[in-house]
């Protein structure tokens, strides 16, 4: 999340409790989404897949995530990874995403996200989520916003489990989650 | 506050899903899971009105998978200002503590338990009738407040797309006020399945099942008057069964979706409840959405709305011209009706919802809404009793209506730091069956401006501005309109240090005092005071 949402939007809430209103709404601006679209665009040029993934000339990144989160997303559709395109597929609802090449989610309830990883653990399939909790719990790449910059957790045991590798000039800027 | 996650507002007839007298919107306060709030958090401040608050709050891990927090705070609220001028009597106190304890009992499992007690001192300068000179009293009264809360939920989840929670709550509390005092002890067991069915039906359908213990009991005057509240039964046993299922369709992947689903109830006071809703919206781009809603939900009747009593006004003799003969006192009595229904709504709406660019959003709301069986007082046939005419006033369900309006809600996040709200609803009420104005109106326009800006890092300011349209109130006092009002609060806050923050905010400065509403009975006008504060908090 931006500086401001962290910032803000907590005591706003209080105000807004306090006072007795409505509460403001908490979707995340659709500039902010764009960043972390940019982002995992960038995650997926650094990474590469294993010859049972079966990528052809095209990588499909699926996104979970609400109407802004999707809007984002368009901006990175039919982008260029080396000589593949990536394509961005919304799953509206959590269906047969394990055809997915990148999984992007947003967010999911928690234990819904957990049986997620159960179910794509070990395959080939690049997880990205929001929060360093999301790489702690068994995701791949957590974005999380530490003042203002966005700082990357990767949890390595779970991408070298589904055989995916991501370039050590990545790993560089990233935080590492297990050895 | 800080140990909230989000709140959720739903807004039109949340029935189908939540049940009866979720009826013109549901408020959803979601407390944090307690793995998000380690450590500690100390709150302190006070003002002029907020006349002092604090709160403490620690989170521990308590095991592998179990994190637990409790907490403990309270506060004193000052008094407000009369209409007519003078101290309105109405400070309180609260304390209040509890406890939230989270554990990952599998991978599949999980459960919450969590609690909470308070104690409250309510005073209230109050009016109330009595059948003899000088007919209207006035009374300090000293209310006092306390009950708990306890809840647990086990929450199982077979697979991304299907899991079930089962919750148990209790809750007891002690109301003791001037007029009459009043407990209740709620039991409530509720079961939600949640599953997904071939591509295209995410389907959720739940069971519930509340017992209810209470007892009402008017309480005499202070100076030896009788009661003027009566309920007959004082004490009732009451059951409520529920049933709800739900299913949102896919019709078009990504394009179009239908939900339909109905909440079907038992209770004691109306019977059988039955509160469909559909809802259909399609997106014709991921920008654009548009989205239709028909739905029905109901109120269903109070304890006093079936037998209770309440003395809300005397008459005085009045001496005729030809002395000794007078008119006895008439005693106005509001009267409960062991036939009354449950009130009823179908509510219509539809809206539309864009982020026509990065920074703006808008969503833009338009409803109807056909309201039957509303509560209409009707004069009843009045009775002497050699010393005072009694005049009924009746319960009954005659009164119906409607209203419609337009609800707007725009976000424009301006710059990375500045983000502005706006809000703006017009709405229309429209009453059968009533010739002049005999019933509470709610304000036309209201409108509010909100702006949250960061110019420095350590630094945050927030204002709010509304403004809320001419209301219309009707009580035992006769007919008010309240006067429309603009009102503004302020906020500052600074934090020194990474986890210290002091703030000072200010309530309704743009006057003295302002008049929002009048009570029905007991209360005289009261209008909320200009009110300042200051706050520190530190987190460990």
């Amino acid at each position: 999340m931006r500086k401001w949402a962290k910032k803000f939007l907590a005591p706003l809430l209080g105000l807004g409790l306090l006072l007795n209103t409505q509460p403001p709404m908490l979707a995340q601006s659709l500039e902010e989404q764009t960043v972390l679209a940019a982002l995992a665009l960038n995650i997926v040029r650094f990474t590469s897949w294993p010859a049972e993934a079966h990528l052809k000339n095209k990588i499909d990144l699926c996104v979970v995530g609400d109407n802004v989160v999707q809007q984002s997303f368009a901006s990175i559709d039919h982008k260029a990874v080396g000589n593949k395109t990536l394509e961005i597929i919304n799953l509206s609802r959590l269906r047969n995403y394990e055809d997915c090449h990148v999984l992007y989610i947003s967010e999911l309830k928690q234990n819904v996200l957990l049986q997620v990883f159960v179910e794509i653990k070990k395959r080939p399939l690049l997880t990205i989520g929001e929060g360093y909790d999301f790489a702690v719990q068994g995701g791949m790449v957590g974005l999380e916003n530490v003042n203002g910059k966005i700082t990357l957790h990767v949890n390595l045991p779970v991408v070298r489990e589904s055989n995916l590798n991501i370039s050590a000039r990545l790993l560089k800027l990233a935080k590492i989650i297990g050895n | 506050m800080e140990d909230i996650d989000r709140i959720e507002v739903i807004r039109g007839p949340g029935a189908a899903l939540w049940g009866a007298n979720a009826v013109n919107g549901v408020i959803n306060i979601i407390t944090k899971n307690s793995s998000q709030t380690q450590g500690g958090l100390v709150n302190a401040g006070g003002g002029n009105q907020e006349q002092g608050f604090g709160s403490f709050r620690y989170g521990a891990k308590l095991g592998e998978d179990t994190t637990a927090r409790a907490y403990v705070k309270g506060f004193n609220r000052g008094q407000n200002t009369l209409l007519s001028g003078g101290k309105a009597g109405d400070d309180w106190n609260e304390v209040q503590g509890g406890f939230r304890m989270d554990s990952k009992l599998s991978t599949q499992d999980a459960l919450t338990v969590q609690g909470d007690i308070y104690q409250a001192n309510i005073n209230q300068f109050a009016y109330y009738s009595q059948i003899t000179p000088p007919f209207q009293v006035t009374e300090n009264v000293k209310n006092n407040d306390y009950g708990g809360n306890l809840l647990s939920r086990l929450q199982h989840t077979f697979s991304p797309t299907s899991d079930y929670s089962l919750q148990f709550y209790y809750d007891g509390y002690a109301h003791n006020e001037g007029m009459y005092s009043d407990s209740r002890n709620t039991l409530d067991l509720d079961f939600q399945h949640r599953f997904a069915l071939l591509d295209w039906h995410e389907i959720i359908w739940g069971l519930g099942y509340r017992f209810g213990h209470d007892r009402i009991v008017g309480n005499q005057l202070q100076n030896g008057s009788a009661a003027t509240l009566n309920i007959n039964p004082a004490s009732v046993n009451d059951q409520l069964f529920s049933g709800f299922i739900q299913d949102e369709l896919t019709l078009i992947d990504n394009k179009l979706w239908l939900t339909i689903g109905s909440r079907f109830e038992h209770n004691d006071y109306s019977g059988f409840e039955g509160q469909p809703s559909a809802k259909i919206m399609w997106a014709p781009h991921n920008q654009h959405r548009l989205w239709a809603g028909i739905s029905r939900a109901v109120r269903t009747p109070s304890r006093i709305e079936k037998g209770g009593s309440v003395l809300t006004g005397v008459v005085p003799p009045q001496a005729l011209p030809f002395p000794p003969y007078g008119t006895p006192p008439v005693a106005v009595v509001a009267q409960g009706n062991s036939g009354y229904m449950s009130e009823e709504v179908i509510s219509y709406e539809g809206g539309y919802r864009t982020t026509f660019s990065k920074s703006v959003s808008l969503d833009v709301t338009g409803f109807y809404n056909d309201y039957r069986d509303l509560r209409y007082a009707l004069q009843g046939t009045p009775s002497f009793n050699g010393a005072y005419v009694t005049q009924p006033l009746d319960f009954t369900n005659k009164l119906g209506g409607k209203t419609y309006g337009v609800e707007i809600a725009t976000i424009w996040q301006m710059l990375d730091w500045w983000r502005w709200d706006v809000n703006y609803s017009w709405l229309h009420t429209q009453l059968n069956n009533l010739g002049t104005s005999q019933t509470n109106i709610s304000p036309q326009q209201r409108m509010s401006l909100r702006g949250a800006f960061s110019p420095w890092q350590a630094i945050d300011l927030d204002f709010w501005l509304r403004y809320v349209d001419t209301n219309f109130s009707v009580g035992s006092f006769g007919a008010t309109y309240i006067k429309g009002y603009v009102t503004l609060d302020l906020r500052a806050a600074w934090r020194p240090y990474k986890d210290i923050e002091l703030s000072l905010v200010g309530q309704n400065l743009l006057a003295q005092n302002h008049l929002e509403y009048v009570a029905e009975n007991q209360t005289f006008p009261t209008a909320i005071a200009r009110g300042m504060y200051g706050k520190i908090s530190w987190k460990f």
